[in-house]
């Protein structure tokens, strides 16, 4: 089995090495970079899987990285930012970051995030053939893409055209999060009118409908002021 | 003239008020009316009269209104020291403890049983998470200064500030329960989404640390274009010599809380960094104990504009 590598890009010692131990113990490679050149180094010359990125570097903006990164590669980036950095994390996942995590975080997330970005990465890399069933299942939730049918616990749902389109474009991205600009992009294209209200209204209908209690939702979680993410296929 | 004086600032607005009241007076209530005449005996007097009249009115509300910034300064900084005051009470003791675990655990570690390892690193994490809501707390005043004008607001639904509330909360405190009510209706706020979560995460955690609560209601709801949140929790309820000053920053609470043996985790600073957010969001925040026991804790906030859209 190959193991998958890693790059972690974190300046502050402490944090660099729990995050080093937490990804050794659980099977993968680690290499480690202090600053945003010796990343980018790293990342033009080694077979790295997946980049978890400080956003406050020294010497560089990890945003740059990103920018640099993503001119060539679909590889995934994972940011690290403090809680009240939410316009940081905004910014990278619109240039392109797929995930983010905010310190201080915890091991189980920290794993769970990396485990569902290198599945993505993989999934993209695959064959056509293994590419996306037509039916995305988890937790008693089902979206046939095909026939346009949504179910919970058996039971049908009827969701409207953009309500439907939104739903699946987060089940594609299952377990990642989706910035409310994305989401808009995808529904109105990219001309359109940015106004998040529109799209919290549809996600209110939408919970309303698939959701036991809409304020305490079981697939479709909301990062507020970021964006919403749908729970990780079954 | 001293409506206007309330108004404005400095002499200049009450003194020409004051003036071109004097010469409407004159002009539609004198004799002749509808005419400016000067000549009427007694009018130098009167002219006088209305000029100390405006002088002294002036100056005093210009005084009072720099008693009143001069009063919102000195309270300002009485707030600033009882925060900085709480912060070295409540800094030092997780932090003795968290390092104490360490030493002993490095010094005595392998002499003992796992379960004694275990539950002083289980002691170390409560302490360090307990910190770190603290330091969230010290964060969201600076976030906007204490000030209204710095406040950066964003319009949010009301029930996903509620669902993130509650899932952050529960990963501390996972035995107690917590439901949320909402309405059909999609209420919206215009909020630093941040700092609501941190005030949520405040009412909550009080609920359970002082209200002893093991169940926690929350519900939403639109009262007069304003969204009213509430916190309900079945736990011991609000002693009522508290009620009035529950979200003032009383050091005298404090000690007593030390004296009854209280844990350290008092109610601090928590409820008055709640009420600063919530003002300074043009809102409102108070408290009541529920007739069936537990308390209630609520806060309001303007609601944002309405909701309509085409599919």
């Amino acid at each position: 089995m190959i193991k998958n590598e890693i790059l972690v890009v974190e300046d502050d010692k402490g944090v660099r090495s729990l995050i080093v131990m937490a990804l050794r113990g659980s099977g993968y490679k680690v290499l480690e970079a202090e600053t945003g050149e010796e990343a980018y180094r790293l990342i033009t010359s080694e077979a790295i899987d997946l980049i978890i990125l400080d956003l406050g570097l020294p010497d560089m903006d990890g945003i740059e990285i990103i920018q640099r990164v993503r001119e060539w590669s679909h590889l995934p980036i994972l940011v690290v930012s403090a809680r009240t950095h939410e316009q940081d994390k905004i910014e990278a996942l619109d240039l392109g970051a797929d995930d983010y995590l905010t310190k201080p975080f915890g091991t189980g997330e920290l794993l769970a995030r990396t485990r569902t970005s290198l599945r993505r990465s993989q999934l993209m890399k695959g064959d056509f053939d293994t590419q996306q069933s037509d039916v995305f299942k988890a937790s008693g939730l089902t979206i046939d893409y095909i026939r346009h049918k949504v179910t919970v616990d058996g039971k049908d749902v009827h969701l409207t055209q953009k309500e439907f389109r939104i739903i699946s474009v987060l089940a594609k991205y299952s377990g990642r999060v989706l910035t409310y600009d994305y989401l808009m992009k995808n529904l109105w294209g990219p001309e359109y009118n940015n106004d998040t209200q529109t799209l919290r209204v549809y996600m209110a209908h939408i919970r309303r409908k698939i959701e036991k209690n809409p304020a305490t939702p079981k697939y479709i979680m909301t990062e507020v002021g970021i964006g919403y993410r749908m729970i990780e296929e079954d | 003239m001293l409506l206007i004086s309330c108004v404005t600032q400095g002499y200049l607005y009450g003194m020409i008020a004051s003036i071109a009241s004097f010469f409407a007076v004159n002009y539609f209530f004198t004799f002749p009316y509808y005419t400016l005449n000067f000549s009427l005996i007694g009018y130098p007097l009167t002219f006088a009269t209305f000029i100390i009249v405006s002088i002294v009115g002036s100056t005093m509300t210009n005084i009072l209104k720099e008693g009143e910034k001069i009063r919102t300064q000195s309270e300002q900084d009485h707030l600033r020291a009882n925060l900085l005051r709480a912060l070295g009470h409540d800094l030092r003791t997780p932090l003795t403890s968290i390092s104490g675990s360490a030493s002993l655990l490095l010094e005595q570690g392998e002499k003992m049983s796992r379960q004694d390892q275990e539950n002083l690193l289980q002691n170390v994490r409560e302490e360090a998470d307990w910190l770190m809501r603290m330091v969230e707390n010290l964060l969201s005043i600076t976030r906007f200064g204490g000030g209204a004008e710095n406040l950066i607001k964003k319009p949010a639904a009301a029930e996903e500030l509620l669902g993130e509330a509650i899932e952050n909360f529960q990963k501390y405190y996972s035995s107690v329960e917590v439901n949320a009510h909402v309405p059909e209706d999609l209420l919206m706020v215009d909020v630093d989404a941040m700092l609501i979560e941190q005030v949520l995460f405040n009412l909550l955690q009080n609920a359970v640390i002082h209200g002893k609560a093991k169940r926690i209601d929350l519900k939403i709801q639109l009262k007069k274009k304003q969204v009213v949140f509430y916190v309900q929790d079945n736990g011991i309820g609000l002693p009522n010599e508290r009620l009035e000053y529950l979200f003032e920053d009383k050091l005298a609470d404090k000690m007593t809380d030390r004296k009854n043996g209280e844990q350290r985790h008092n109610l601090g600073i928590g409820l008055p960094i709640c009420r600063a957010i919530i003002m300074a969001h043009g809102g409102q925040i108070g408290a009541y104990n529920s007739p069936n026991g537990g308390a209630v804790l609520w806060f309001a906030l303007p609601a944002g504009r309405e909701n309509d859209y085409n599919d």
